[in-house]
């Protein structure tokens, strides 16, 4: 905005903007000067302060009001990005010819006895087994929906949470590696405000599973478990799920699954997955 | 050779800034439960175009942007379905008692129209005149206004007697 069309406007506008820092040296100056000898114009100042003052503390108040958790389980819900997909220049027909009614009329025929003959073929093969990636798949839900559960019965427990105190360290790794069969080393986390509680064996999808219980400051337990896996692989690719009130972040590590759990409305639960990641492998 | 656009998951940094989306959607809705249903939509479009946000940028300011023109559509559709007119549910044409749920409505109800956007824009989040001009696609000179008016109406407010601003 030129300095000119600045100076048309109301002594308050012009005072309001020294208040942001908006003005020119050149008005900067002259308002300064103006406030200093005029009682009019120090008082409209002193005003426009106080309105802004009253202002932010009124909207840092109204702030405090929780989010609605439904809003926070929408965008957790939410499938993240698809990577954008370049369909390149139209290529042009592979068939310079249209075929004609009778002509896509007995390709059709066509199909449909070539594909009646395969599925009555493949009907008549005695069933196959079902795949080891889809037996994998099934059995990490069932794990997960077990952790959920142990998460939503141990996290409510205030005199018995763990079953080896924190105060154990060396404890806990040499009973859950032994119990697990999966190697591991305590994560330290109080990056992320959270304190170690202790520690518990579960059984979670029909297995020996450990589980390490961390405590953040509004008291609520955020959880790691850890199982060692059938499947070995190597896939760092977190995911996160929502069962009712408890959020899930999981992945696997060579050998081992992990899943970090606690209240779905948590939106730090990705952050500790990942400090997780970064410290809890031997 | 032409790079592939990146896909960035925006949805952590979401629900960090869901305090403030909600309090800028009141703003333009005055309705608590409307405001909810914009930042939903909001988050989920964002998601949905997150290649588009540039990183450089505060992703606050492109959210923000996003609310307002979405807003305008419905506000749009609206006119449409009802013929020209005032929003219904712009809670200054409503019963107070029944429209101040909130304290951030009450808030938000006692400033002149349109103030109460650019207050938290230049006023609270320390955007610039022409960062809060883009976003409400508005100009500096009315940002200059309304900003002015609003303090003002706060300062009056809080020399009224009982007030409780």
């Amino acid at each position: 905005m030129s300095v000119e069309s600045f100076r048309k406007m109301s002594l308050e506008i012009r005072l309001s903007g020294l208040l942001d820092g908006e003005a020119s040296r050149e008005e900067k100056d002259e308002l300064e000067r103006l406030i200093a000898t005029d009682p009019k114009a120090r008082e409209a100042f002193d005003t426009l302060k106080r309105g802004s003052d009253i202002g932010r503390r009124a909207f840092d108040d109204a702030m405090q009001e929780p989010v609605p958790l439904a809003l926070v389980r929408s965008i957790k819900n939410t499938p993240p990005p698809r990577k954008p997909v370049s369909l390149g220049p139209t290529r042009p027909s592979f068939l310079p010819i249209a075929p004609s009614g009778p002509q896509a009329l007995a390709a059709c025929m066509l199909l449909f006895v070539l594909g009646g003959g395969l599925g009555y073929l493949l009907g008549i093969q005695p069933a196959a087994p079902t795949s080891s990636l889809q037996m994998t798949a099934a059995t990490t839900t069932a794990w997960l929906d077990d952790v959920a559960a142990a998460q939503r019965v141990y996290a409510r427990q205030t005199q018995h949470l763990a079953e080896v105190p924190a105060s154990e360290p060396q404890e806990i790794v040499t009973w859950l590696s032994a119990s697990t069969g999966a190697g591991f080393r305590l994560p330290d986390l109080t990056a992320q405000k959270l304190v170690l509680q202790g520690a518990r064996l579960l059984v979670a999808g029909g297995r020996p599973t450990g589980q390490l219980l961390y405590r953040n400051p509004e008291g609520e337990i955020i959880s790691v478990a850890f199982l060692k896996s059938v499947a070995n692989g190597k896939t760092l690719d977190f995911d996160e799920t929502i069962r009712d009130n408890i959020g899930l972040v999981s992945w696997q590590n060579g050998a081992v699954n992990y899943v970090v759990a606690g209240p779905s409305s948590d939106a730090a639960l990705a952050s500790i997955a990942e400090q997780v990641a970064a410290q809890i492998s031997n | 050779m032409r790079q592939p656009v990146p896909t960035i998951d925006l949805r952590r940094d979401l629900i960090g800034l869901l305090p403030k989306l909600r309090r800028f959607a009141m703003t333009l809705t005055t309705n608590p439960a409307e405001a909810d249903a914009l930042v939903q939509l909001v988050c989920a479009r964002a998601i949905a175009k997150s290649h588009l946000w540039n990183a450089e940028t505060r992703l606050g300011s492109w959210l923000y942007t996003i609310t307002r023109m979405l807003w305008a559509d419905e506000k749009k559709k609206r006119k449409q379905r009802i013929g020209a007119g005032p929003a219904d549910t712009d809670c200054r044409n409503v019963d107070p008692v029944e429209a101040y749920s909130s304290p951030l409505q009450h808030l938000i109800a006692s400033l002149p129209e349109g103030s109460a956007s650019v207050f938290i824009l230049v006023g609270i989040e320390g955007h610039s005149y022409q960062q809060a001009s883009d976003i409400l696609a508005i100009p500096v000179a009315t940002v200059m206004t309304r900003l002015a008016a609003a303090r003002l109406q706060f300062a009056k407010a809080d020399a009224l007697p009982g007030s409780e601003t």
